[in-house]
């Protein structure tokens, strides 16, 4: 009896318990959301962004969000599609701005010593495919984000975009299709290595 | 996918544009048929190889952490943005929640009392047509009467009457 206590005591919560928790009100079910997909959703809006400033920004819009509008969620989706979907919106609005303002999209620098230690061709790589990404459109690169990055399934990642499960791999497979054409290089050299 | 469940190249390749070279990802019921075909075709194999490269390549991307200063940040917002709590006996959001429902309620409770109410022209009608009907009645009640007094009376009776 008290074993089956403890057991429903320390099984942790799903997320669906969670959100309902921050719906009433409680700061401790969303720092709990907080741990589990911070990491993501900064990830995500970096790859989107392509800045840490502005991915900074917006990954704390997003959560403010979803502190202060939980009671918006609906319960048909999934709390975290619902975050990423928050995410998406307000990086697409700051590309939309950064575009009026003839601000060219790019990718920043990050300073080595938060880089894990790479070889010097596989950090070759590792610029050559952020770049890739970079210049993809943003759909497609927001697609390819969700669902390798993310490991978000094809339903999942369509619903954070607000599309048909058949554009989302319309999406995908144009997008692989331009990081391989870009990549193309990389590729002719890793076939002279062999 | 041929009718036999086998995969061809044509639909092979256009799989891998979607899902790329993780099965898991790929639908489970073309799992089986992903792995025969690339035992038995040399060209699948190749087209598989370029796009195991480019997810090794993807992967090749560290992911950029978000900063310790950022992490607090976000997990102080309930601090800077308190929200009232919603208790047993208030669960609405807002004070001003209830009355937009009941203003809802009554604007409905118009909508439809309008919708349900008789049409004027109809019921002036139906006013003459009871005073025709109660003049009718009368007529008819006189009638029923008569023939009530000639059923009981015997035919006979009435006619002498007339």
């Amino acid at each position: 009896m008290a074993s089956a206590t403890l057991d429903r005591v320390s099984e942790p919560e799903d997320d669906d318990q969670l959100i309902a928790r921050v719906q009433s009100g409680d700061p401790r079910a969303y720092r709990e959301l907080c741990d589990r997909h911070v990491r993501g959703v900064h990830a995500f809006v970096y790859r989107m962004l392509g800045s840490r400033a502005e991915a900074e920004e917006v990954c704390q819009e997003s959560f403010l969000r979803l502190w202060k509008h939980a009671d918006t969620f609906v319960s048909r989706s999934k709390p975290s599609t619902w975050l990423y979907r928050v995410a998406h919106n307000l990086a697409i609005d700051r590309l939309r701005r950064r575009r009026e303002a003839s601000h060219p999209l790019g990718i920043e620098e990050v300073p080595t010593s938060e880089r894990p230690s790479l070889h010097l061709y596989d950090k070759q790589v590792a610029e050559a495919v952020e770049r890739a990404l970079a210049e993809l459109p943003e759909r497609q690169r927001a697609a390819i984000s969700l669902v390798h990055y993310q490991g978000m399934s094809n339903a999942e990642a369509a619903e954070v975009l607000g599309v048909k499960v058949r554009a989302l791999e319309s999406l995908l497979a144009r997008g692989r299709q331009q990081l391989r054409e870009r990549l193309a290089d990389f590729k002719t050299r890793e076939g002279s290595d062999v | 996918m041929t009718s036999s469940g086998r995969l061809d190249l044509e639909a092979f390749e256009r799989l891998l544009a979607i899902h790329g070279s993780r099965v898991e990802r790929w639908p489970q019921p073309l799992q089986q048929a992903l792995a025969d075909l690339l035992e038995q075709s040399a060209s699948a194999r190749a087209r598989w190889d370029d796009a195991k490269r480019l997810d090794a390549w993807l992967d090749a991307v560290p992911a950029v952490e978000p900063t310790p200063a950022l992490v607090a940040r976000i997990a102080s917002l309930p601090a800077l943005h308190p929200r009232p709590a919603r208790s047993a006996w208030w669960p609405f959001q807002s004070s001003l929640t209830p009355l937009f429902a009941w203003a809802a309620a009554a604007v409905l409770g118009v909508v439809v009392g309008i919708s349900q109410a008789p049409d004027p022209l109809d019921a002036g009608t139906e006013t003459t047509a009871e005073v025709d009907v109660d003049g009718e009645a009368d007529e008819a009640s006189l009638d029923d009467w008569s023939e009530v007094s000639s059923l009981a009376m015997g035919a006979d009776w009435a006619l002498e009457d007339e």
